[in-house]
């Protein structure tokens, strides 16, 4: 698991920031030395930036902009920092997109270099949002993604919800168009999230391991 | 179309397309660029037209345009865009012209910030423009209300030829909730738009769309005409909830986002035993005074909570009239509270109280 940079992206509003902050924590936990590298600069709320110091805290890098991440900042800028992290290769880094293929197009100034190093890109699906609810939909969304990013996507993450209103009949039903992709496209399905409460109860027979997601960047009252 | 996970932008614009909306001029401003972005892309297959203006004041005069020609039309933004539509809208409510206007509210007073607030609530509810009238004005709490106020918004709009504003705030405009598109609203029996500019086919006599009128004696029974219809508005078109009245020791009002983390004090506050009821305005002009008669004998005192310095707070002093204390919560500039926040405001004046 160590030295690799973890691309996040996917298409607008299916989670990619939620999942990057969980996987960066996760990563944490295996003992290996984390960054989070925040190029979303697409959304003006919910932005992982958000909560740099409590993942600070935990020893996780967080590197979004040279304001020191203040809420509510709306300037498309990137961290000079950003670059220096992906060149040096003992470093894990989890790399938070903005959504869809224009969030990924940042990527490109990046992508000679991460190319030079071992690299995962996983591409965050909710098959509720409109814009990617069937094959064909999320088949055409993948590839634009690389189009902009000039990078190839190695992953697929089923993250299909409601947020606190999904069910396992949910996931089961988002398994089957993500698993028609993943043959479409020879993309394994790397991972299946969800909260605590349904990620337990998911039959054995779901594509990807179970992953457990906490509610960072949401309030408990929302 | 199902239940789906929209996010508030995308899932309002949605809405207007269900309802109809055949034009929409905006321009874009932080919370609320993703719904033109959104009608950007979808509108042409809705039969409609998008066009990105050069600024808010030309925006509102192509739905003034675009209204007086009889088409359901819709404009958005966020508060110093509204701000700056406000000439415009004053005309529409003086041609008495029907259009939808999202107002998706970040923190002022001028440019602010871009995260959530209610600090609009004067300029929405006292008119905002010059002279007398009023908007009607809906402020949802969650997306499903949102989808469902606008596409009966349009329905209003044109009943009482008046604009019709949504108000929320930043957060219900980029979060993200399961929403059904589709589901059945009610609809209003609207007759026919003969007022509107759509050609004489040399069959009848021209109409004009007009707000100018220099005989200070029409003026009047014009003023006078509108102040009849908003008399009508106030009384049939209050929209309020009522959650857990009975026996309620204290009532907060409160609106949009700043309902649901009331809520959520009241869940905390239940767990202590503090009996809480919440008034939620869904209508904020008309002004939901009725609902002031159904606070119970056992409440002992209403706790305002704005996302503002205080705005509503005059409202819910009018419809009390004086009958019960009047207390204030709020956070301001974008700040959220968190529910612990409301639970302390409450405790602290039910402590107040006692030892009045």
């Amino acid at each position: 698991m160590e030295n690799k940079i973890y691309i996040i992206c996917g298409h607008y509003g299916s989670g990619k920031s939620e999942f990057a902050v969980n996987f960066a924590k996760k990563l944490k936990t295996d003992n290996t030395n984390v960054v989070l590298a925040v190029l979303d600069i697409v959304n003006p709320y919910f932005r992982s930036r958000e909560i740099r110091l409590s993942l600070e805290n935990l020893g996780i890098d967080v590197i979004s902009d040279t304001l020191n991440s203040i809420k509510g900042l709306d300037m498309p800028y990137l961290s000079p920092a950003i670059k220096g992290q992906i060149m040096q290769k003992d470093r894990t880094i989890v790399l938070d997109c903005g959504g869809d293929p224009v969030g990924c197009r940042v990527l490109k100034q990046f992508s000679e270099d991460i190319k030079k190093r071992d690299y995962e890109m996983y591409m965050i699906l909710n098959v509720f949002r409109p814009e990617t609810s069937n094959v064909e939909d999320i088949i055409a969304m993948k590839n634009k993604l690389e189009q902009e990013s000039t990078l190839k996507i190695t992953g697929l993450i089923n993250n299909s919800n409601f947020i606190w209103q999904t069910t396992v009949e949910d996931l089961i039903y988002a398994d089957k168009i993500i698993k028609q992709v993943s043959i479409l496209t020879n993309i394994p399905v790397i991972y299946v999230a969800g909260l605590k409460s349904i990620i337990n109860k998911l039959p054995e027979s779901i594509n990807g391991t179970p992953f457990e997601l906490e509610l960072h960047l949401r309030s408990n009252w929302l | 179309m199902a239940k789906v996970m929209m996010k508030g932008n995308e899932a309002m614009a949605l809405a207007a397309l269900k309802a109809g909306c055949k034009a929409f001029f905006g321009y874009p401003i932080t919370p609320q660029s993703e719904l033109p972005e959104y009608l950007a892309k979808h509108m042409h297959k809705y039969g409609g037209v998008f066009l990105q203006a050069e600024s808010e004041v030309a925006a509102i005069n192509m739905v003034y345009g675009a209204s007086g020609a009889g088409v359901r039309v819709m404009t958005s933004s966020s508060s110093p865009g509204i701000a700056l539509k406000q000439e415009g809208i004053s005309y529409m409510a003086g041609a008495e012209l029907p259009a939808v206007i999202i107002n998706v509210m970040r923190g002022g007073p001028g440019l602010g910030g871009i995260q959530p607030s209610q600090a609009d609530y004067k300029q929405i509810t006292r008119g905002g423009g010059n002279g007398d009238y009023y908007v009607i004005a809906y402020a949802p709490e969650d997306l499903q209300e949102t989808v469902n106020v606008i596409k009966e918004a349009f329905d209003v709009a044109d009943l009482y030829r008046n604009p019709v504003m949504i108000a929320v705030d930043g957060l219900i405009g980029q979060m993200m909730e399961p929403v059904d598109v589709d589901m059945e609203v009610p609809k209003r029996d609207l007759p026919e738009k003969t007022w509107a500019t759509t050609g004489t086919q040399g069959k009848r006599p021209p109409v004009n769309i007009n707000s100018l009128y220099l005989d200070p004696l029409s003026l009047e029974k014009h003023a006078l005409k509108l102040a009849e219809k908003y008399r009508l508005i106030k009384a049939k078109e209050q929209r309020y909830e009522l959650v857990n009245m009975d026996g309620a020791e204290l009532v907060i009002v409160a609106f949009g986002t700043m309902a649901r983390i009331t809520r959520s004090a009241m869940e905390i506050l239940a767990q202590e035993g503090i009996k809480v009821g919440l008034l939620r305005p869904i209508t904020i002009w008309p002004f939901p005074e009725k609902a002031f008669n159904e606070i119970p004998e056992t409440a002992k005192g209403i706790l305002c909570c704005e996302l503002s310095t205080g705005q509503m707070i005059d409202d819910v002093k009018i419809a009390n009239n004086g009958r019960l204390p009047v207390g204030f919560f709020g956070r301001t500039g974008g700040m959220l509270p968190e529910p612990e926040e409301i639970v302390n405001a409450v405790k602290a004046m039910l402590g107040g109280l006692k030892h009045e």
